[in-house]
């Protein structure tokens, strides 16, 4: 019985090391991400030089007719443009595509390589405790928290961009019919409640998760130096 | 350091693994048991030579390895005290 409990609590552990190590992988798909947002910008700025030459050879009047080519992503304060707004587009397509990615990478983490080492039972858990190399596992830990934390901000910020994409339609359509400009921090202001509501659950589930890392970690600094401490006699 | 020794400090994992096989199967051969505990032949035959010295297994005239009532009692003692300090751990829920 007592065996069986032993089994049962390494699981457990391996189970809640399982998630940190899907959480430092994050860490690295970070750069998958920033990469991945950053080609969204490329293909804006290649997209808008194109248009920009076609407009100098006199082909065609272009939207992306701006001298300055970070007038796309870099709107005049207090103004917008069409062409800020295509560059919204771009983005929250590049944040999107990025969050597909890591979340498909994610899914396919390695994960419960023990189970094989735990199906052997009490011997099986005891070998994984001795296996179990401490410092990597606190590192890995911080590490995840981090990434974490960096990833859920990263997420809101998406969501806020999307938001700004989706009002931006009746926003424009409204001040269309009374006839005044557009302000683009207006449009970022009105589309922050929206963001909170719509992620009001994700960012609840991302902040138990930080905090259940954070227990997890002194849980183990705390078993990790009375178990090393403790010696078996026969 | 004896040469009956496994190592300066016996690796648990093969004890354990030992002891289980043998309370399992009652009384068997070395090779018996190294087939079952997956340990290799060598390796196996410092733990039962060093096990045998503590008292933790039997060997009879025909090179049967029996558990004795020390090695059971070691066994639990080794489960109870994993237990006392994994026991007490707390997982968050992800």
């Amino acid at each position: 019985m007592s065996e069986t409990a032993v089994v049962v609590k390494v699981e457990e552990l391996m189970r809640a090391l399982d998630q940190v190590k899907k959480y430092k992988a994050l860490a690295r798909l970070m750069v998958d991400f920033l990469g991945i947002v950053l080609l969204s910008f490329v293909a804006l700025f290649s997209l808008e030089l194109f248009f920009n030459f076609y407009y100098l050879t006199g082909h065609f009047q272009s939207y992306f007719s701006y001298p300055n080519i970070l007038s796309t992503v870099t709107p005049s304060v207090g103004g917008f443009s069409s062409t800020s707004f295509v560059a919204l587009i771009f983005i929250a397509a590049g944040i999107i595509a990025g969050i597909f990615w890591v979340d498909r990478k994610l899914k396919r983490s390695k994960l419960e390589q023990w189970k094989s080492t735990l199906d052997e039972g009490f011997a099986g858990a005891v070998k994984l405790l001795q296996e179990l190399n401490w410092d990597t596992v606190f590192d890995d830990i911080r590490t995840s928290a981090l990434a974490y934390g960096l990833y859920a901000a990263i997420r809101i910020i998406g969501y806020w961009v999307i938001a700004m994409v989706i009002l931006g339609f009746p926003y424009s359509i409204a001040l269309n019919l009374i006839h005044t400009d557009f302000n683009f921090y207006l449009l970022a202001f009105l589309s922050l409640p929206f963001v909170f509501i719509f992620s009001k659950k994700d960012l609840q589930k991302k902040y138990r998760q930080i905090t259940s890392l954070d227990n997890l970690l002194w849980e183990l600094r705390w078993f990790n130096s009375e178990f090393k401490s403790a010696e078996f006699k026969t | 350091m004896s040469s009956n020794q496994p190592n300066s400090k016996p690796d648990l994992y093969v004890v354990a693994r030992i002891i289980n096989v043998l309370k399992n199967k009652g009384r068997i051969k070395r090779t018996e048991l190294a087939t079952s505990t997956g340990v290799a032949y060598d390796r196996l035959t410092k733990y039962v030579d060093w096990m045998n010295q503590e008292g933790l297994l039997k060997i009879d005239e025909e090179g049967n390895i029996k558990l004795t009532d020390l090695g059971l009692e070691t066994y639990d003692k080794l489960v109870k005290w994993i237990l006392q300090y994994v026991g007490k751990l707390k997982f968050p829920r992800f």
